[in-house]
């Protein structure tokens, strides 16, 4: 059923398109079929999977576990393996909805005249990718999906009518950086793949078994040389993915992408896909000081950067891009610190930032089409013109900000939660300090997103349109998300009959035998809406010493946040001292704008376009590559050569042909008309095929004098175009530089066929396939049975070759520039 | 390229000699001297000569198939004789060997399939080659850019 909803999403892109252009009166119908059924399907999985969740073990995906492989490559360890556990079921959920409610949005949103057919392909196919990579859990499996979520996001990122050149090259960034990074995660996963198979974990050979690996077999992987590097490799991936601080730029150059598409890769695609990862390998690669520290130093950078520029952004999409950077480097600090309570607050942070981020998109989306205008300066009084947008906006914000009542309160009290409870006290305070810090500001941004609801009335230019409110299918995606946050903010608090104490959470379906616990007041209880119930995944924390600290905090960040209000136009108007070589745009920049360069210089010094400097070039490079290697063996291994035993059954006439070839060759060299060297080449193959029949190989003779007449043919047609006679347009010292490459190549090559003839040879493998040819292959021609039948793959290899070199001379004669 | 009648009657009459022995070549070659590419040259060569006896043009209209889209026909046909095995779930490329014996090639499989489709990627390879360059020469020295 997993694969089948994977592999529905992936049909659905270009089903869509297909349904639109049949029936485009219905595509506001038919469309939200796609991400609707599946999502419906795992919403009746929840009770499944979060049955005997057990939150405070150390694993803390622990609960049902839905498994589907099917075989792929077996001896490459590639399976279609699909796993849906409590935390792809939480992605899974998110990736769904969200597509389901852009869908519902998008269509309203785009101005009638622009083409919508490619953007809803582009949207399912990333929908798709993103479900597949949650859901797969073949460790190459996610790769391939991780790759296809960078792909798809390129596509979606880079579609809009207007500013076709600026969208484009910021896609273009973010699908460099983001397989740049992948290229590192690549590294990462098979570095991972060599311990375990070096390491002997045999019961891994399927990869899917590396999720819930043993203790001993962690240690083992941790304690390896190469984990290290694994390690370091595998952030590089989650980092440009989900744009932390050196390569976070690019998430806000997205900006230009219309608003459904910045939505769907904020709130659930592309960015957490490097979220998703890091919290699905926390459990094996983490919780070594080299994990902790560097997810917790790299996520509090971007979390207090991020916040920082978001305040100042005037550009309402700038500041909810900085917001989400920010959001996610506490994402990154929560993975990093590891524990149950950690994954939790993740859990539910990853929830509360994609209800709030999401429904803010789509507000700002209803903003601009109807005030055209994204700016924070100009932008008031929306309660006026826009009432209904205006409601939701401000809980949106709410929600932003963490105010009780809404799911963002909760998943920052379980954040704190999550600090305290970790036990090394350095970590502690430094991340404790930055999301204090980084809430002070999260509570000014969203009193700046506030602040548009309020204020005078804006006032149009004549002639343009009157502002009006938008339609309803603008307003329901907003809407359902915050009433979910809402529910389940309201819910949780009401759950444990106290508020503003630390213990409040979401408890669902609490086990059995939790349920007697003194201080947990949590019932079994039916979730308040079908929908998005993930946020189940949670349990009451019960230690009342980090409950007095995350008390503490929640002041505290509160407090500071309303004292940093009243300094709002000094924030606002100051920017940060930031020389401009940190800028990684201009770097960026800079190393996209010498790459090409530096490809062109190089591809030119290699294939200038003349036949003598390619064949030169190859040529060397064999001799570069074979000669070292072949010198050693010599020098090592071989016996000195016994010339008079080689020579010693030589026959006459044997003596005249290799006489004769190399005289051939000389004259093919020395040759002053094309006829002549013609005729010299002549003689070498025709000598050649007569070596050929002496020593038993009729097969070969034939072939060889066919061909040799057939190239004949073909050099008589390319030398009739040419002049009759040779010019010399090479100098001296070129001609003694090629005469050096030929000379070495050819001893080397003499060498190596001399040191094959006197080689013990491997009397085995010849006679197989004497004795076998006649009872297998039914032929006595072995050459012939091992060309067709043992080995047959490999000829179809070889006329493979054939149809790419003729493509090639297809592609040089026809569609040349002629002058 | 002269037009001479004496290569023009002689080539009319190796014609098809040339092409029954290519087809030889290709039939027994599970058993002697011969197989796909020797029997796809040799068949290439009777048509090569076709082309240095009455031109390209005379070549490209008596064919009934471009010879580059023989190339392509021609992997086609030898990846396909490999699929055969596969609707018996055995691996792809796995001989098939039918019980009746025929005089002249004896057992008859799958290989022989796969020969053919060597016999005409060769064909179509070598002759869309030679009718590429004749067409060159024919049309004259153009301005050649290797200096």
């Amino acid at each position: 059923m997993l694969a089948l909803i994977v592999l529905g999403s992936l049909l659905a892109a270009p089903a869509s398109f297909g349904l639109q252009r049949l029936f485009p009166s219905l595509k506001r119908w038919v469309l939200p079929i796609f991400p609707f059924v599946p999502f419906t399907f795992l919403c009746f999985k929840i009770p499944e999977i979060l049955k005997g969740l057990n939150l405070q073990s150390s694993y803390p995906w622990n609960g049902g576990v839905l498994t589907e492989r099917y075989a792929w490559v077996p001896a490459l360890g590639l399976e279609f393996a699909f796993t849906l556990d409590a935390l792809s079921l939480l992605f899974a959920l998110i990736i769904l909805g969200m597509a389901l409610l852009i869908v519902i949005y998008a269509p309203s949103y785009f101005s009638a005249e622009v083409e919508t057919d490619a953007f809803f392909a582009f949207l399912f196919s990333s929908m798709a990718s993103m479900l597949g990579l949650v859901l797969s859990s073949n460790l190459f499996l996610i790769f391939i999906f991780w790759e296809l979520t960078s792909v798809s996001s390129y596509f979606l990122i880079s579609f809009k009518a207007s500013h076709l050149a600026t969208t484009r090259s910021n896609a273009q960034q973010a699908l460099l950086i983001t397989t740049g990074g992948s290229l590192a995660l690549l590294l990462s996963l098979l570095l991972l793949v060599q311990i375990m198979h070096g390491e002997d974990l045999s019961a891994n050979a399927n990869f899917q078994n590396l999720l819930y690996l043993e203790k001993k077999d962690l240690t083992s992987i941790q304690n390896n040389e190469l984990y290290a590097p694994i390690v370091l490799l595998f952030l590089v991936g989650c980092f440009t993915k989900s744009a932390q601080f050196p390569f976070h730029f690019w998430l806000p150059n997205t900006m230009e992408a219309p608003i459904p598409v910045s939505a769907y890769l904020h709130s659930a695609t592309m960015v957490k896909a490097g979220i998703y990862l890091l919290a699905r390998f926390s459990p094996v690669l983490g919780g070594t000081p080299l994990w902790q520290n560097t997810l917790i130093f790299i996520g509090t950078l971007n979390l207090v950067f991020g916040v920082v520029f978001a305040a100042q952004q005037n550009d309402l999409k700038g500041l909810l891009a900085y917001h989400t950077i920010s959001q996610l480097g506490s994402f990154v600090i929560l993975a990093g610190l590891g524990g149950p309570q950690a994954a939790q607050a993740l859990a539910v942070g990853i929830l509360a930032h994609a209800l709030s981020k999401g429904s803010l998109f789509l507000l700002v989306g209803n903003l601009e089409r109807e005030m055209e205008s994204r700016n924070l300066r100009v932008l008031s009084g929306l309660r006026r013109v826009m009432p209904l947008t205006a409601t939701l906006l401000l809980v949106a914000a709410l929600s932003m900000a963490g105010l009780p009542g809404t799911l963002g309160f909760i998943a920052k009290e379980l954040n704190f939660a999550g600090i305290v409870a970790n036990p090394s006290s350095f970590l502690r305070y430094f991340s404790y300090g930055a999301t204090l810090l980084s809430s002070f500001l999260g509570l000014f941004c969203a009193w700046r997103l506030g602040k548009i609801v309020f204020g005078r009335k804006l006032r149009k230019k004549r002639g343009l349109p009157k502002i009006k409110e938008v339609g309803i299918t603008m307003l329901v995606g907003p809407l359902l998300l915050l009433l979910l946050s809402l529910g389940l903010g309201f819910w949780g608090i009401l759950e444990n009959k106290q508020i503003l104490v630390p213990n409040i959470t979401v408890v669902q379906n609490q086990p059995a035998e939790l349920k007697n616990q003194p201080a947990g007041s949590a019932e079994k209880k039916k979730e308040p809406r079908a929908e998005k119930g993930k946020a189940a995944s949670l349990q009451t924390l019960q230690t009342l010493l980090s409950a007095n600290r995350v008390l503490i905090a929640l002041g505290l960040s509160w407090l500071g946040g309303g004292i940093l209000l009243f300094f709002e136009p000094q924030i606002t108007s100051s920017r940060l001292p930031i020389p401009p070589w940190l800028s990684f745009n201009q770097l960026y920049a800079l190393i996209g704008a010498n790459i090409p360069h530096a490809a062109r210089e190089f591809t030119l010094l290699l294939q200038g376009g003349k036949l003598r400097i390619y064949v030169a070039l190859l040529l060397m490079s064999l001799l570069g590559l074979v000669s070292p290697s072949f010198y050693l063996f010599v020098s090592q291994e071989m016996r000195p050569l016994a010339l008079e035993t080689l020579l010693a059954d030589v026959r006459l006439y044997e003596y005249g042909i290799i006489i004769l070839i190399p005289i051939g060759i000389l004259v093919t060299i020395w040759a002053k008309t094309t006829l002549d060297a013609i005729m010299g080449v002549g003689v070498v193959g025709a000598l050649l095929a007569l070596l050929f029949v002496l020593f038993g190989a009729p097969d070969l003779a034939l072939t060889q004098l066919i061909v040799e007449l057939l190239s004949l043919v073909l050099l008589l047609f390319i030398f009739s175009v040419l002049p009759p006679r040779f010019e010399q347009i090479s100098s001296h010292r070129t001609r003694i530089r090629d005469g050096l490459i030929a000379l070495s190549v050819g001893a080397l090559i003499t060498g190596l066929t001399l040191t094959v003839a006197l080689s013990p040879r491997n009397a085995e493998v010849a006679n197989h396939y004497l004795t076998q040819s006649l009872p297998k292959g039914h032929g006595a021609n072995v050459v012939n049975i091992i060309l067709t039948d043992f080995r047959s793959l490999d000829t179809l290899g070889e006329i493979t070759v054939l149809f790419a070199a003729m493509l090639g001379i297809y592609g040089l004669l026809y569609f040349r520039q002629r002058p | 390229m002269a037009e001479s009648l004496f290569l023009q009657t002689v080539s009319r009459l190796v014609f098809p000699l040339l092409f029954l022995l290519s087809m030889l070549l290709l039939l027994q070659g599970y058993d002697q001297p011969g197989g796909g590419f020797v029997g796809g040259l040799l068949g290439s060569s009777a048509i090569i000569l076709q082309i240095l006896s009455f031109g390209p043009l005379y070549a490209r209209r008596i064919l009934p198939i471009q010879p580059h889209l023989l190339v392509a026909f021609g992997l086609l046909f030898a990846t396909a004789s490999g699929m055969w095995s596969m609707t018996n779930a055995e691996a792809f490329m796995t001989n098939i060997w039918f019980e009746q014996t025929i005089p002249g090639i004896k057992h008859l499989g799958t290989a022989l399939l796969l020969d053919g489709g060597v016999y005409i990627t060769v064909i179509g390879f070598t002759t869309s080659i030679a009718i590429f360059f004749a067409e060159e020469a024919e049309n004259g020295p153009e301005e050649s850019s290797e200096k």
